[in-house]
């Protein structure tokens, strides 16, 4: 039992889901609080086995197409937690959690809705859990399917096309990583198979830093494959980057986010911006860097450019919205900029603050995109300008908002500002980037301080006056505690990173030694 | 000798018999649908059992017309195995006048595939063919409409050119090489002959006949049109049982020295990319639920001619898992379709909007079958996509150009398909229902094939080894 754990809480969420489609009720309560009792479940196993005991390595065949002499295809099943994908498991069932409690607005099609949410749970969970490129892309791509729905059935006005978008432009990218992804499974085998039998294989302990390479394929460095002045190496690189990208999403990738978050309903866009922003990250770090780190060093500059660029368009956009969730999609490609930024840097200063970046801005995007969603419930309107002087109409929620920008704007205090000075530092000191994009990046956070500080003094400071009709109550206790919980662990974060940091650590401190065999280290 | 021979094709023999005896049984008693169908189904299991225990392993019979080895073994079992399929999923409702002509009809349909596939001469090839296509140019017209009629005529016209232009061809052939067996074309063709050659023009002129079988560019233009008026149970058999022969057909001319000769690669190239992007483009446009399977036919015909690159071995097991996968979503699609428009009268897109909300399970299985013909997990379409592309890469892993350029290819297309298959989908779960459409009970026949074959396409994904099954008498 306890070495098939991980297995078990991968799917708990979806045998949940399965279980409640062919439940008989009706009543919508029962559906919503069986769902949310199945996330806390889930959380409380997730937190008690990080506290107290750790999980192991799973391994199972699944796959297999074999002929007389030769085996055709095979895939495993492998599972396994590190200091990389953990904090980020762990964040899937929180999130999940908090998203699932902030259901209280969906009405309509109800068993529906918490079926998909678990399925969308286990999907998550799978793709930061599975070290088998297979069976990360059957996760990773399975994700769609339930966010299309969702966006697309209980999303606002435009909602069908924010969610057709979504999932084409999501899934080209998919596609680019599968190619990849078939590239690098013909030209890896598994070591200790005789040569009578070519044996390839998925799994990453092969394919990480390309251990298994067979001789004379088309992935070997010696074979000179090359496509337009790149080497074949680079081309399965710049796939698996791009692929990536658009879930960043990397500007110019970006575009589907903001139609995306506006048009999905509230707890949906916490999952999108918490959770699935972080699954194009963890699969840059993961795939495209660990398994090619030549071609990765290659590109690094590079990369750290369009980390730069997002960071600061990102921004800008953000400056210029008028829509309050548009406003905070926008801050959301800025931060992830700064993930893209740390990972770019190639120093284990910068990848902790990378990896701490990830879970900070899962906790601080889920706040504000809850914020959001709070006061669209009360008036249905997001527009910046129609609000003014909602502090003293509102005062709790008014200060859970300062708490939320506070913690977008970086300051210290709060875990964004650790993430970011951990990135910053780490690119400072790093060869491979230019010493100017560093530079750059800090008016990044120039800008956010410009944005959320506007926004609030827009909205929440001066006179009372709203061209909405609307009931503007402040926080009833579902909320309360919704926002404290979250602000609570923001801000421990932000004064006591340490035992997170020394989780992450495990995974940095080896992540430069990678690229030691490469010209910059 | 006789009797091994007539042992080699029992499974055949079975079929016929069961043809005579559905067509007596419908002269004494044409009114009585049901028992006609369950005496097909028996007729259609009785084959498939007989294909199963077939202990043939690699044989000639008939001085040479009919060659039998594992790979037409297993892919008997296979067209047997879908025509039951189809005449399981067959409803009553929709076959009106003239019953005992259709049963009749689609096992004509069942052996003449059976007999392709295992085809060796010439004139075999297009005996079956033409038995195959015969039945196929009746079943056309079969809601005895003016647009079925003019479907099925439009069928029998282009049909009958194919198989002119196939038996042109062949005689182009014996003209070249002096021989009408299908595996010395094979060998005739890996010495790439020049384009010019009489042989291969001769081999083209052949292929532009399987390829109409395979409704896969360029001849492709009769599917779109004879779909759309067609009953949705000649739909399925046209999508499966003539694809399935067609494709094998040609896979069995593929040696190893064939599959990585420059002709047999430019001409698979060629013509798989030309049905993708002919098949996946015009869907785009298509409001017509009939009109969509059409091009979706095209569009799989394009991925199968795609496999036909893969070396031989694999190539086999490839082919299998793909037209398997694709034979149950396409199945599952077409019940749907035709329990939705028994029910609700669609037709075009507009007419299933909202409807997810009140008939769950057609819903549920139409969004399944669809989402595993695009390709996506967690359904068998999507493994037989990926075993589909990592073993075309990985039989020509320094590939020439054009591989690398049909990969892209399918890859993008999957984009596109994804674009038009979620349309219904959309339709059924994003749009309101603003007639308020009254619920229909769904009958237990239905929902048992819907639930079974929606099981299965998710099961086929979770265990693939589950094919193996069907390897009678493999290796």
């Amino acid at each position: 039992m306890q070495e098939h754990f991980l297995s078990l809480l991968i799917f708990l969420p979806l045998a949940g889901a399965l279980l409640m489609l062919f439940w008989p009720s009706q009543d919508p309560l029962h559906f919503r609080r069986y769902a949310i009792g199945v996330a806390a479940l889930q959380f409380i196993l997730v937190t008690w086995v990080s506290l107290f005991s750790q999980f192991s390595e799973e391994k199972a065949t699944w796959f297999v197409v074999a002929g007389a002499n030769q085996e055709y295809f095979s895939a495993g099943y492998h599972v396994a937690l590190d200091g990389l994908s953990f904090p980020l498991f762990w964040l899937t069932s929180l999130v999940v959690l908090i998203a699932l409690v902030a259901s209280g607005k969906i009405k309509t099609q109800v068993k529906g809705y918490y079926s998909l949410m678990l399925v969308l749970h286990t999907a998550v969970s799978g793709t930061f859990a599975a070290v088998d490129f297979l069976l990360f892309y059957v996760f990773f791509e399975f994700m769609l399917i339930p966010m299309y729905f969702l966006i697309g059935i209980w999303g606002s006005e435009r909602r069908e096309y924010a969610a057709l978008k979504f999932f084409i432009y999501t899934l080209a990218g998919s596609l680019f990583i599968l190619v990849a992804m078939i590239l690098l499974y013909i030209s890896v085998r598994q070591p200790g198979t005789d040569d009578g039998m070519l044996v390839h294989t998925f799994d990453l302990e092969w394919l990480t830093g390309l251990q298994g390479l067979i001789p004379g394929s088309i992935l070997d460095p010696s074979s000179n494959i090359v496509f337009w002045g790149l080497p074949a190496t680079s081309w399965v690189f710049l796939l698996l980057l791009t692929g990536f990208a658009i879930k960043v999403p990397i500007v110019p990738f970006h575009t589907w986010l903001p139609d995306a978050h506006v048009e999905s309903p509230t707890p949906v866009s916490v999952i999108l911006a918490a959770l699935l922003l972080k699954t194009g990250t963890y699969g840059i770090i993961r795939f495209a860097c660990l398994i090619l780190p030549n071609a990765f060093i290659e590109f690094t500059s590079l990369l750290s450019f369009f980390a730069v660029l997002s960071i600061l368009y990102g921004a800008m956009n953000a400056l210029a919205s008028k829509d309050l969730k548009k406003m905070i999609a926008y801050s959301s490609i800025s931060h992830m900029g700064f993930v893209i930024l740390g990972i770019a840097a190639t120093t284990s200063m910068a990848m902790q603050g990378a990896i701490f970046q990830m879970v900070s801005h899962g906790l601080i995007s889920a706040m504000l995109f809850l914020l959001v969603g709070s006061l669209q419930e009360r008036t249905n309107d997001r527009t910046i300008a129609n609000y003014s002087g909602l502090f003293s109409k509102m005062p709790l929620y008014s200060s859970m908002v300062l708490i939320g920008f506070f913690a977008g704007m970086g300051i210290p205090g709060f875990s964004s500002f650790i993430g970011e000075v951990l990135v910053l530092l780490g690119s400072f000191n790093s060869s491979p980037i230019p010493g100017w994009l560093p530079m750059t990046a800090t008016v990044g956070i120039l800008l956010s301080a410009g944005y959320f500080s506007w926004t609030i003094q827009r909205m929440f400071f001066g006179p009372f006056q709203s061209k909405i009709e609307g009931q503007f109550h402040d926080l009833t206790n579902l909320e309360r505690l919704q926002f404290l919980f979250l602000s609570i662990l923001i801000i421990l974060l932000g004064i006591y990173p340490a035992p997170l940091l020394d989780v992450i650590s495990e995974f940095s401190e080896n992540w430069p030694k990678h690229f030691m065999g490469s010209a910059f280290n | 000798m006789l009797t091994t021979d007539l042992n080699h094709i029992l499974p055949e023999l079975a079929l016929t018999l069961g043809a005579l005896i559905v067509l007596v049984a419908g002269l004494l008693k044409p009114d009585n649908t049901n028992s006609l169908k369950w005496l097909t189904i028996v007729t259609q299991v009785g084959t498939a059992f007989l294909c199963f225990t077939s202990t043939t392993v690699a044989a000639e019979a008939f001085s040479g017309q009919l060659s039998i080895s594992s790979e037409t073994q297993v892919t008997r079992l296979l067209i047997a195995l879908t025509g039951l399929l189809v005449t399981l999923a067959t409803s009553n409702g929709r076959i009106i006048k003239n019953r005992v002509e259709y049963f009749l009809l689609v096992i004509g349909l069942q052996l003449g595939a059976q007999i392709t596939v295992m085809a060796n001469h010439a004139v075999t090839i297009l005996l079956a063919i033409e038995l195959m296509s015969l039945s196929s140019y009746a079943l056309a017209g079969y809601l005895f409409n003016s647009r079925s009629s003019e479907a099925g005529m439009k069928y029998f016209v282009m049909g009958s050119t194919a198989t002119a232009l196939m038996a042109f061809g062949f005689s182009w052939i014996y003209g070249s090489t002096g021989e009408l067996d299908w595996s010395t074309l094979g060998n005739y063709l890996a010495d790439s002959p020049k384009v010019s050659d009489i042989g291969s023009i001769g081999f083209y002129l052949v292929a532009a006949g399987l390829l109409f079988k395979l409704s896969a560019a360029p001849m492709h233009l009769w599917a779109p049109d004879v779909y759309e008026s067609t009953p949705f149970s000649v739909i399925n058999l046209f999508s499966t049982l003539p694809k399935i022969a067609a494709v094998i057909l040609m896979s069995r001319l593929v040696t190893a020295e064939l599959f990585s000769s420059p002709f047999w690669i430019t001409f698979v190239v060629a013509v798989a990319s030309m049905s993708l992007i002919l098949g996946h483009l015009p869907a785009l446009w298509q409001t017509n639920a009939r009109r969509l399977l059409g091009y979706s036919s095209i569009a799989q015909g394009g991925f199968l001619l795609a496999a036909l690159s893969i070396a031989p071995g694999q190539q086999i097991v490839v082919l299998l898992f793909y037209l398997l996968s694709m034979a149950m979503a396409i199945t599952l699609v077409i019940i749907c379709l035709d329990w939705f428009e028994t029910n609700y009268n669609t037709s075009s897109f507009d007419s299933f909007a909202g409807l997810g909300r009140v008939a769950i399970w057609p819903s549920a299985g139409l969004t399944i079958g669809l989402l595993s013909l695009t390709g996506l997990p967690p359904f068998a379409g999507f493994s037989a996509k990926l075993l589909l592309f990592s073993s075309i890469w990985s039989s020509h892993p320094n590939g020439p150009a054009g591989i690398t350029f049909l990969i892209f290819l399918s890859v993008f297309m999957t984009v596109v398909a994804l674009f038009f298959y979620i349309k219904i989908p959309f339709q059924l779960y994003l749009k309101h229902n603003y007639e308020k459409s009254t619920k229909v009970d769904l009958d237990p026949y239905t929902l048992l094939l819907i639930s079974f074959l929606s099981a299965m396409l998710i099961a086929l994904f979770l265990y693939p080894q589950a094919i193996e099954f069907l390897m009678v008498n493999a290796h």
